[in-house]
């Protein structure tokens, strides 16, 4: 028999996770950060981990925490091992932030030790909260789709935080590598970096997670056949290519070029990705169109507004590469994906999630008993609807802009995105602690 | 079993069913009776016996509506023992719904 409980630790990481994000879009909001700044300068840098590892790492290691017991049928394990693995995270983010901010000068400690020091802290936390993610995954082979889409993204996580520890080691004792082997990993190792963290970590995981819990929410069919598969081989296998004639070109010996072959399998890889997630988009739009659940919650609602950013920033990504815009873009293509699609999607999710583990806690040991409330009664979606619209607004606008070089714009935007952000995370903190609601008198009895 | 004492025993399970209607999925919000989440209650001397499955294996609240069933089953007359058993086949469909919560759900 199956009955999963409810993971520890999860709401804290999500509080954390959410932190991280205010941050880091003040950051761009106050002008530190990019677009104001350039793209690599040291606050473009803090803002950018306190989104990639703060936010989204920290958060959907959260998640995966309750939804991988979901997917695979499990009792969630390793409570103790999560929240140190949280503060190892954090604390090595905080390090980290330390470590960029003095790479920019006008402070009184070195980049060298915080750098290396912080990438470890972080690097520990993310294998101590893989391993307890992943053991339940490996038991339960075969693995339905989601749980496949997640597997795949465990393995980039970690040749994600691995190339990261490599550039931090390479920015902040540049004398450890021989100085042809800095620049190289400085110049492939980077968009190595990103292809593995928002391509496989990032955007793998939410393919996995959205449709498992857009099915469950829409009342559509969970089995996907072969668009799935197929979505699922290409994304994954495509990426996997790229990634691994990424590293031989890293590899290639000093002085040397990597070869005709592994540029033709890394473009080969990378159309692939393209494919399989434009066939994702094609499977969504097709659950969609299946859902018996005809009047969308809002979690249903905007998370087919994160889709669109992805679909918007895949076209995007393929007009780069054929215009050959691959670095000029990679500012707004980023945004893109960061905040449109992942953090979208997140946001969306958050606003089923939160309410519906808080039900568990407040109301699950009263069902039976009594009349209880529905997890729909702990959320006021006409309240927080303004809010979503005013965010993929906000980004979408913000998105635009920065593709037309309008920075200026873009960081009002961000501003626009920011207190949005906040807006909805004081409707989340109410969800969390506001008066219980009247006792399901609107509970429907058939 | 009489006449009598069978009569007795279905309108003993009818009703538990009614008052299964009590308890609900707290996601759909929707009570597992009409949900179509029941699928056979038997009743001999006092002792309920309660077949049901979820919305999908593995859901957090599971070990939450299957503890409310037996407890709000507990709680008609009548009935001094309660045996819930979940179940994963057949799988759960939305087919399974009654017609007023598929008219609920916008699928009717």
């Amino acid at each position: 028999m199956f009955r999963t409980g409810v993971a520890r630790w999860t709401m804290t990481y999500f509080g954390a996770a959410f932190v991280s994000f205010a941050v880091a879009q003040a950051l761009i909001a106050l002008g530190l950060a990019y677009p104001s700044a350039p793209l690599f300068a040291p606050w473009t840098f803090v803002a950018v981990h306190l989104i990639t590892i703060g936010w989204l790492t920290v958060l959907i290691l959260g998640a995966l925490r309750q939804f991988v017991p979901v997917i695979t049928a499990t009792q969630p394990e390793g409570d103790a091992v999560a929240g140190w693995a949280l503060v190892a995270i954090d604390i090595g983010l905080l390090a980290m932030v330390a470590g960029f901010v003095a790479l920019g000068g006008n402070v009184p400690w070195a980049a060298s030790p915080w750098l290396p020091l912080g990438g470890a802290l972080v690097i520990a936390g993310v294998v101590a909260d893989t391993v307890i993610i992943a053991r339940p995954i490996w038991r339960t082979r075969p693995l339905p789709l989601p749980a496949r889409f997640v597997a795949a993204a465990l393995a980039f996580l970690w040749v994600t935080v691995l190339l990261g520890l490599c550039l931090a080691l390479a920015v902040a004792r540049p004398g450890t590598l021989p100085p042809d082997r800095v620049a190289r990993l400085l110049v492939d190792g980077l968009p190595l970096h990103l292809l593995a963290g928002i391509g496989g970590w990032f955007t793998l995981t939410a393919m996995g997670v959205g449709y498992k819990l857009l099915a469950m929410f829409t009342l559509a069919p969970e089995h996907r056949g072969a668009l799935g598969d197929w979505s699922f081989r290409l994304s994954a296998g495509g990426l996997a290519l790229a990634a691994v004639a990424g590293c031989v070109t890293i590899a290639a010996p000093a002085g040397g070029a990597a070869g005709p072959a592994v540029l033709v399998l890394e473009r080969a890889g990378w159309l692939a990705a393209a494919v399989g997630v434009a066939l994702y988009l094609v499977d969504m739009r097709k659950l969609y169109a299946e859902r018996r659940r005809r009047e969308l919650e809002l979690n249903g609602r905007f998370a087919a507004w994160a889709l669109v950013a992805l679909g918007a920033g895949l076209a995007l990504l393929v007009a780069a590469a054929l215009a050959g815009q691959g670095t000029g873009w990679a500012g707004p293509l980023g945004y893109v994906f960061l905040f449109g699609w992942l953090s979208g999607l997140s946001l969306s999710q958050l606003y089923k999630i939160v309410p519906f583990l808080t039900w568990l806690e407040r109301f699950g040991s009263k069902l039976g008993k009594g009349p209880v409330p529905r997890v729909q009664d702990l959320v006021d979606e006409p309240r927080a609807r303004p809010w979503f619209v005013l965010y993929f607004a906000a980004v979408g606008v913000g998105a635009a802009t920065g593709f037309a070089g309008l920075d200026g714009a873009w960081r009002a935007c961000s501003v626009l995105s920011l207190a949005a952000s906040l807006a909805i995370g004081r409707e989340l903190w109410r969800i969390r602690h506001s008066p219980p609601p009247p006792a399901a008198p609107s509970v429907p009895r058939g | 079993m009489s006449e009598a004492e069978r009569g007795t025993t279905e309108d003993k399970v009818a009703e538990l069913r009614e008052a299964l209607r009590e308890v609900i999925d707290p996601e759909l919000g929707y009570n597992v009776v009409d949900l179509g989440l029941i699928y056979g209650i038997r009743v001999e001397d006092g002792r309920a016996e309660i077949v049901m499955t979820m919305t999908t294996p593995g859901c957090p609240a599971a070990a939450y509506i299957e503890e409310g069933v037996r407890q709000r089953a507990l709680a008609v007359d009548g009935i001094r023992d309660v045996d819930v058993a979940v179940v994963w086949m057949p799988p759960w469909s939305p087919d399974m719904m009654s017609d007023e919560a598929k008219r609920h759900f916008g699928f009717a």
